[in-house]
């Protein structure tokens, strides 16, 4: 008599195998984290993001081959066990299981289409950060207040996402200052410009640019410069703005004291 | 003022690019030994034969000798030590003298050992260059490479020019300049801190890496 289960007959030799599988596939993982664990502190910065990267890719790759040998195992693969396994499946994911799955397939999507790479930074559902892993349900983030943000993929794929460095090392920051209207530019944008060159987390191969502004009332200026690294950037901002203050405070050159922002 | 100034000033617009600026040039392969030799020839009293530990092969001799027949001349190893140390001659001689040996590696067998009744000097023992200790450097945090940029930039800095170069934002300053003490990337000496000549070529490759204003090309 034929066998009308989608499942293969259970035996103890199956059973055997599906763990064996299991245990392999978390025994690769684990090992991967270990040497990566290891290796990452030797590298630089560069080498670290696409190892990082790499490390996402074979993750994803790995588990989907678990999966479908785990499947292939326990579930006999004739045509109509697959009808009748995928309706069942399409079922569940109707009613509890939408999320979950809608979240999976985003994130396949998020690592097929790559709009942002680990080290990137970005800004997703409002959250500003760097990228740390990608994974499949969900992407995570660093916040510079030093909080780590798990966005569900299904978020990120339904968001509007700004990518500050599109996977290159280099971020411009633009710092703005705001000064009384009457003073020498001249002097004003001259010392900005040393200031700005002078902090050690500055980009010295990449220019200064200072743009001003009138506004009424006061005249605002915006420094863009590269930090080292995109993950100094707020640091290199505050580091930037005390030394031009301190400059310009020493050759009497006044900030304003109450911009009238936007008008 | 030491070149990386220049390339700094430079950066700044303080010097224009038409500004001629000279460096000496970086020692290569044969003129490195060709350096060292010469240091060598200054010691008249006693001669000096210079020979790799671990295959015997002939490094350096002294003015007027004769490599014996069977002798053999390593030809690269100066070209690899240049390389290393960024043609650097004093840098070199410090890892040229961390290389010296008085006896020679046990491997080395009495064939290779032979010549050396046939030379009428003191033999000198020298580490394969592979052999010879270098620094390891993993990847370092910020604060580290923006001391350690700073150092090279200033050539010597007190602790408190530290504090006035690296800005209001730096923090924990003591504690990393004892670490990098530690790890032999700097050396103080009458509470001024700078680079460790045996690391310098290490820490410009490493900068230079990470995108750090360097003065050389770094390959």
């Amino acid at each position: 008599m034929a066998n009308d289960s989608i499942f293969r007959d259970i035996t103890p030799g199956l059973i055997w195998s599906g763990i064996l599988v299991v245990l392999l596939g978390y025994a690769v993982l684990r090992l991967m984290r270990y040497l990566v664990d290891r290796i990452t502190p030797q590298l630089q910065t560069r080498q670290r993001l696409t190892l990082m990267y790499a490390v996402t890719l074979f993750r994803v790759v790995w588990i989907s081959l678990i999966a479908l040998w785990e499947f292939s195992i326990f579930i006999d693969t004739s045509q109509q066990n697959l009808i009748t396994l995928f309706g069942a499946i399409g079922i569940g994911l109707g009613f509890g299981l939408k999320d979950y799955v809608s979240n999976l397939l985003a994130g396949i999507f998020v690592l097929y289409e790559q709009p942002f790479k680990p080290g990137d930074w970005v800004e997703i559902a409002g959250h500003y950060g760097e990228v740390v892993a990608i994974g499949l349900f969900y992407t995570q983030l660093w916040r510079s207040d030093d909080t780590l943000i798990r966005i569900p993929q299904s978020v990120v794929w339904g968001s509007s996402i700004q990518n500050a460095t599109s996977g290159d090392k280099e971020l411009m920051c633009v710092i703005p200052l705001y000064l009384q209207p009457d003073h020498d530019m001249d002097l004003a944008i001259s010392l900005m410009n040393l200031a700005t060159k002078t902090s050690p987390f500055i980009e010295h191969h990449k220019q200064v640019i200072i743009v001003a502004k009138e506004r009424p009332g006061y005249t605002e200026y915006s420094i863009k410069a590269y930090p080292i690294k995109s993950n100094l950037q707020f640091r290199f901002s505050t580091d930037v703005t005390f030394r031009i203050k301190q400059t310009l405070s020493a050759h009497g050159l006044p900030m304003v004291e109450f911009p009238l922002l936007n008008g | 003022m030491n070149s990386l100034v220049w390339e700094y000033l430079q950066s700044m617009d303080i010097l224009i690019d038409a500004t001629e600026i000279f460096v000496p040039r970086a020692l290569d392969g044969p003129a490195l030994k060709q350096w060292l030799e010469g240091l060598q020839s200054r010691r008249r009293s006693q001669k000096f034969v210079f020979r790799k530990a671990d295959d015997g092969k002939f490094l350096l001799l002294p003015e007027g000798f004769n490599l014996p027949e069977q002798g053999e001349v390593d030809d690269k190893y100066f070209s690899r030590m240049a390389s290393y140390c960024l043609g650097l001659p004093q840098i070199a001689l410090l890892y040229w003298r961390s290389a010296l040996r008085v006896t020679p590696d046990v491997s080395l067998s009495e064939d290779e050992l032979e010549t050396e009744e046939d030379v009428d000097a003191t033999m000198v023992w020298v580490l394969p260059w592979e052999k010879v200790a270098k620094p390891i450097l993993s990847a370092l945090t910020s604060d580290e490479e923006a001391i350690l940029w700073s150092v090279l930039l200033h050539e010597r800095l007190s602790r408190n020019e530290l504090k006035s170069v690296l800005g209001a934002t730096f923090q924990g300053l003591n504690k990393t300049l004892q670490g990098l003490v530690l790890k032999q990337l700097l050396q103080m000496e009458e509470g001024v801190f700078m680079v460790n000549p045996l690391s310098y070529p290490a820490i410009v490759q490493l900068l230079a890496n990470e995108g750090y204003l360097m003065d050389r090309v770094v390959e």
